[in-house]
């Protein structure tokens, strides 16, 4: 009996598994800053309040998402998205539509694009049951709120502003992107950022064709770490002398 | 006579009757890179970034694999490259970049026990597309109908095409009835500080296949201003 529930945990993990990311060599730095964390096919959009419709988000929704981490780099590359123990999911809510603008795009093309503003965000550390899902698998979010919701928040913050763009190209092809920027503010691992709320960009894919029953958009992105650099700017002696008279 | 009318219906009511649905399935997620092997060379990244015979090319990390892939999956690093990407039609109206792709892309996944990808800079260079293309070819793929926009106005984008599976050693995994139609998108936006020097544009993006196959009706004369 102890051998078929060994294995059947066994078979269990297996199931939930991913390929572990190598994340020192995926935590690059470009020019500025590194990638602080990314998702991947985990990773879903809704709305509530009017009903979202052919792209279109009407003012005053507000839209929040679901996301489970696959990949953490610095500041905290000490976190294991693929713990067997443990997962890391993220929530964002209370993202306050500003209405979809629609505009002409390239040739023949149509552009929708949504601000979404004064949402937030939190990473919860908790028990092993939403890492699997895909578009494919995702029940509802009310049915998989709770799955990546339970647990303990780690860091959390605020996404002041986000905009969502989805482009039917001049060939009818139909794919979207987002951009926005985002601000810690608390959780136990947010002393390990600079103090004052640095902000970081965070983008990524905004796939919004046949989204899974209940979501509006599949999504897969990542968090830049917040840019702690100081901000300098050439002068002279003079002008330095001069702020101290 | 009736009978042949008959069965010419059902016949073109089985044809019609196809459903625009697939099953919705996800193989893989990947992270990584842009850059452009430019047919004229010029300055190091141009506006707009493409242009017609520059050839587009990605690198990068493949981040998550479809639960199939269980116990095929190895260990080391799993890297992948876009390549053979020829744009033959570029348009550029009002900040917005539309590019479309000669037919037979090629995307591929290699397992590679050195974990070596360094993605360096101003590819291609002495680390890259190399350190992402050594190792075991892993699965590979056709890709076809690739388009890519950009809008400089927004400063993001996306790209779109459709891969059919067929190659690698973990083809077998994937059922030939399962090989066709994954649509495999990414986005590209900067500015962005996370970007090598010399990289275009960041990739967050994946192959899945959605429940519903996204087209558009359009004009000849629509299609034909394209390529104008």
């Amino acid at each position: 009996m102890k051998r078929i529930l060994g294995t059947a945990v066994f078979l269990a993990l297996l199931a939930v598994s991913v390929v572990a990311p190598l994340a020192t060599a995926q935590c690059v730095t470009g020019t500025g800053v590194n990638v602080l964390l990314k998702w991947d096919g985990n990773g879903f959009s809704y709305e509530t309040g009017a009903p979202y419709t052919n792209y279109i988000s009407p003012v005053g929704n507000q839209m929040g998402a679901y996301l489970g981490i696959s990949l953490f780099c610095a500041p905290l590359s000490g976190l294991d998205p693929n713990d067997p123990a443990k997962e890391y999911t993220m929530i964002w809510q209370d993202l306050t539509s500003s209405g979809t603008v629609t505009s002409p795009f390239g040739a023949s093309g149509t552009k929708y694009s949504t601000l979404y503003t004064g949402g937030v965000f939190a990473i919860i550390e908790g028990p092993v049951n939403a890492r699997a899902w895909t578009s494919a698998t995702v029940p509802t979010p009310l049915t998989a709120a709770p799955a990546y919701g339970d647990g303990s928040m780690v860091l959390a913050g605020y996404i002041d502003s986000l905009t969502t763009t989805i482009t039917r190209s001049s060939l009818g092809t139909v794919n979207g992107s987002f951009r926005g920027k985002y601000r810690i503010n608390g959780g136990p691992l947010a002393s390990l950022f600079c103090p004052g709320g640095a902000t970081g960009l965070l983008d990524g894919l905004w796939f919004p064709v046949a989204p899974p029953a209940g979501w509006t958009s599949h999504l897969n992105g990542k968090f830049d770490a917040p840019d702690c650099t100081t901000p300098a700017k050439t002068t002279s002696w003079g002008r330095i002398k001069t702020l101290y008279r | 006579m009736k009978r042949s009318a008959w069965l010419l219906l059902l016949a073109a009511m089985t044809v019609f009757a196809v459903p625009a649905q697939a099953q919705r399935d996800f193989l893989c997620g990947y992270t990584g890179f842009d850059y452009v092997v430019q047919e004229v060379p010029g300055s190091p990244i141009p506006t707009p970034f493409l242009a017609i015979g520059d050839e587009y090319r990605a690198v990068g990390f493949v981040t998550s694999f479809s639960t199939m892939f269980n116990g095929v999956v190895g260990a080391g690093e799993h890297t992948y490259a876009l390549t053979s990407a020829t744009a033959s039609s570029v348009s550029y109206v009002g900040g917005v970049l539309e590019v479309v792709f000669d037919p037979h892309a090629r995307f591929r996944i290699y397992e590679d026990a050195a974990s070596n990808g360094d993605y360096g800079t101003n590819p291609p260079n002495g680390t890259a597309p190399s350190t992402f293309t050594d190792g075991t070819l892993f699965l590979g793929a056709d890709v076809n109908s690739l388009v890519l926009v950009y809008d400089y106005n927004d400063n993001s984008g996306n790209f779109e095409g459709l891969a059919t599976l067929d190659e690698g050693s973990a083809l077998w995994v994937v059922s030939p009835a399962r090989r066709a139609g994954w649509v495999l998108g990414g986005q590209a936006g900067r500015p962005n500080g996370s970007i090598p020097v010399g990289y275009v544009n960041q990739i967050s993006g994946e192959m899945q296949i959605p429940s519903v196959v996204p087209a558009a009706h359009k004009t000849w004369g629509q299609i034909k201003t394209l390529y104008r």
